[in-house]
């Protein structure tokens, strides 16, 4: 079957497409970014394929090296489009951006599993969906929040983004070695321990915007 | 290799948990933020190496992530004193153009640092990587000298974080050193330079906490 990847990504953004003209306004955003994560993952998944045959197959430099690059930036360009022509509104942003990570990381879940279906449990699942699933969620919500603050200034936006995409790429590339490597289990760990602090963080602002009455807290 | 880059993994961790706790609680100024964000994003690229030889037993030769994480902080240091803090000490007036002359001197003394990597037999690949490094850590170099020179505006805000800027000036210097060394494979430079970058680490955001405590004061 050579066109897996593409049936994959049919079954899942048929149904979402579908959704999107029924979802209300409020909820509409966070979809549209997902369904172009996933768009964006099976456009990564050829280029990954491409770089794999041009560094001879060797899979621990380019999950190590390359792809973290390639699959960073290519997440960041959305986020970017909507921080610079839409909004940069930090909770917007944070939405959308975790959105397209985690669109990006449910076909990405999906082509693994198809590739190793003999080999896959239960565990595998949990695993994978709670490290690799939120390690996509994180970096680009990261991306996100950081754009969010230096958007509002023009002479911060160029080198603040290419820092912020330095940051997400380091992070997504220890995350690639660490399950390649020994220590795999503290790989898995470690989107956990980023997404805990962003999660309290983000629902303090939410308690405390909605002491304030502040709209959508 | 592996217990110098753990020992400054954990000095970059320590400095940045510090700044995080400090500076990203309540409303605190972007400019703090972004050098938070600097150190964050050396103390990830110290945590890829520290994976990167339990993995393979060694750092590889050429381009690695690793060096995303210097460039990233050079970034954020340039980002941070160029998009937030130079239109407040320089108006572009012919009267500090002297000191715009001899804050030169200190991106030519990082240009001057990474010759010897240019000239040494280190891969292309090196090369090319520590040259963009050198010109990014030349233009945050440039901003950290001319902060430390150019007389100061009304309330002293640049006189009182001129300890940072000679702290972080010298986190540019002594990395491209560090590299230096590394491309040369002069391996017992490393730690003492790896002894003063450590110190930096640590340092560098107590130094600036205590200098923006006089913005307040």
């Amino acid at each position: 079957m050579d066109n897996v990847n593409y049936i994959l990504f049919l079954c899942v953004t048929i149904p979402l497409l579908l959704m999107l003209f029924l979802t209300d306004r409020d909820h509409r955003t966070g979809l549209t970014f997902m369904v172009i994560g996933i768009v964006l993952c099976l456009i990564v998944s050829e280029l990954n394929g491409f770089f794999l045959r041009l560094f001879g197959g060797d899979l621990l430099y380019v999950t190590t090296t390359v792809t973290p690059m390639t699959e960073e930036l290519v997440k960041a360009l959305p986020v970017l489009f909507f921080a610079l022509l839409i909004s940069d509104d930090s909770r917007t942003l944070v939405t959308v951006s975790m959105a397209v990570g985690i669109g990006f990381a449910v076909l990405e879940n999906l082509i693994i599993l198809v590739g190793n279906v003999e080999n896959v449990t239960l565990s595998w699942a949990f695993v994978r969906g709670l490290s690799s699933g939120l390690m996509h969620g994180v970096c680009t919500a990261l991306v996100g929040m950081g754009m969010s603050m230096v958007r509002k200034r023009r002479k911060l936006f160029l080198p603040g983004t290419f820092a912020l995409l330095s940051t997400a790429i380091i992070y997504h590339a220890i995350f690639n070695m660490l399950v390649q490597s020994p220590y795999k289990y503290t790989g898995f760990l470690l989107p956990m321990f980023t997404y805990l602090p962003l999660l309290i963080v983000t629902l303090r602002r939410r308690r405390r915007a909605a002491e304030a009455g502040k709209p959508g807290a | 290799m592996l217990w110098y880059n753990l020992a400054l993994f954990l000095a970059a961790l320590a400095g940045f948990l510090y700044g995080a706790v400090r500076f990203f609680r309540g409303k605190k100024a972007l400019y703090l933020q972004m050098i938070v964000c600097g150190l964050g994003c050396m103390m990830l690229s110290r945590l890829f190496q520290v994976v990167m030889i339990l993995n393979l037993g060694a750092l590889r030769q050429g381009f690695h992530v690793g060096y995303l994480g210097y460039s990233g902080m050079f970034l954020f240091f340039f980002s941070a004193n160029y998009g937030q803090m130079d239109s407040l000490v320089d108006d572009g007036s012919a009267a500090l153009r002297p000191y715009r002359r001899k804050a030169l001197y200190a991106p030519a003394a990082v240009l001057l640092i990474y010759l010897p990597i240019a000239l040494s037999g280190a891969s292309l690949s090196m090369k090319i990587s520590c040259g963009l490094i050198a010109a990014l850590a030349a233009a945050a170099a440039y901003f950290h000298m001319k902060h430390l020179i150019i007389p100061d505006v009304d309330y002293g805000i640049i006189r009182s974080i001129r300890g940072y800027n000679r702290f972080a000036l010298l986190i540019g210097l002594l990395s491209m050193t560090e590299l230096a060394t590394l491309a040369l494979d002069m391996r017992g430079a490393l730690i003492p330079l790896g002894a003063a970058l450590g110190v930096d680490y640590l340092l560098l955001l107590p130094i600036l906490e205590r200098g923006v405590k006089q913005w307040t004061t």
